[in-house]
């Protein structure tokens, strides 16, 4: 191995365990949110509960498309680890329009929320629900752009070893996002519609 | 690197999507067909979002086979640790704030409303 390519593979390790730790203190973040949910989930102040605002149907469309654009991300990674231009771009591409489909869908609920009356002023219940689900979808909406520039920077310099190590920190934000959502679908709504 | 590997590798990915899929639809109907009672179906569905976290580290993080000395696996080890410690401790102390105020955590949401009903 050339000291180029040595160089080249140690920067890429570098940079998975630096944004890994990253993606560990986001855990942080969400555990606090979770805790917070979880405690807060009956005070709804005389006001509805998760029971009565959720549509299961909706919120398995939203896991959906979250679930399967994790499915392409991986596939896309795959695709540029193997220096596969275009169907790594195909991949990315529909990725993110999952990724905008999934934001678009959750602000549909919000907005719907909102206009009915149960906006997060309305009980601590709805406050802690706007909170967890609303940072998930910042970081979504994050995962967006930083994956359009990613499309434009490899549709420009191609697969290079740069590009496959600014993907790889990509998919994995990316697969984490959808590891959070797993926990949000079952504690926030399938839990929600039980009780 | 060889086209066997590739094919191995979308395969691995398959594997965990399908997995992560079943998971989701099983918890979905547990919960909408109403199969067991409310308890069981909340411990139930939690144990299938566990499984299905599992399956997507697995599969989709690659959180395996890691040279040493494994700064991945044990910061995610350390995360998680803290993670549980930060929920279960958080819903334990409000529990046992509860219990010495001697009503569930209903009816101090009850007592609660009723308070600010009253004013500051």
């Amino acid at each position: 191995m050339t000291s180029h390519a040595a160089h080249i593979k140690e920067k890429a390790a570098n940079a998975t365990l630096g944004f890994w730790l990253y993606l560990m203190t986001d855990i942080m973040i969400f555990a606090s949110l979770f805790a917070t949910f979880v405690i807060l989930r009956d005070g709804t102040n005389g006001g509805p509960s998760g029971q009565e605002l959720f549509n299961l149907e909706f919120v398995m469309a939203e896991t959906f498309l979250l679930l399967v654009s994790s499915f392409t991300c991986g596939l896309a990674y795959l695709a540029i680890k193997h220096g596969q231009k275009r169907r790594t771009l195909v991949l990315l591409g529909t990725t993110i329009t999952l990724g905008i489909g999934f934001l678009s869908l959750e602000l549909y609920e919000f907005g719907e929320l909102y206009l009915a009356g149960h906006d997060w002023t309305h009980s601590a219940f709805l406050s802690a629900f706007f909170t967890l689900v609303g940072t998930h979808g910042l970081h979504i909406l994050i995962g967006i752009i930083w994956a359009i520039a990613l499309g434009d920077y490899i549709s420009k310099r191609g697969t290079t070893p740069d590009a496959v190590r600014k993907f790889s920190l990509f998919a994995l934000f990316w697969h984490f996002l959808d590891l959070v959502w797993i926990f949000i679908f079952t504690v926030v709504y399938l839990l929600g519609a039980i009780s | 690197m060889s086209t066997q590997s590739y094919a191995h590798e979308v395969r691995q990915y398959t594997i965990g999507f399908i997995g992560a899929a079943a998971l989701t639809i099983l918890a979905y109907l547990s919960v909408k067909l109403e199969w067991y009672d409310a308890t069981t179906t909340a411990i139930f569905v939690l144990v299938l979002a566990v499984m299905q976290f599992g399956v997507q580290v697995y599969y989709f993080l690659h959180l395996r086979g890691e040279a040493k000395p494994r700064w991945q696996s044990w910061s995610f080890v350390y995360s998680m640790a803290m993670m549980l410690i930060v929920v279960c401790g958080s819903l334990w102390v409000m529990y046992n704030l509860n219990y010495r105020m001697g009503m569930s955590g209903e009816q101090m949401e009850q007592r609660m409303l009723e308070e600010n009903k009253k004013g500051f």
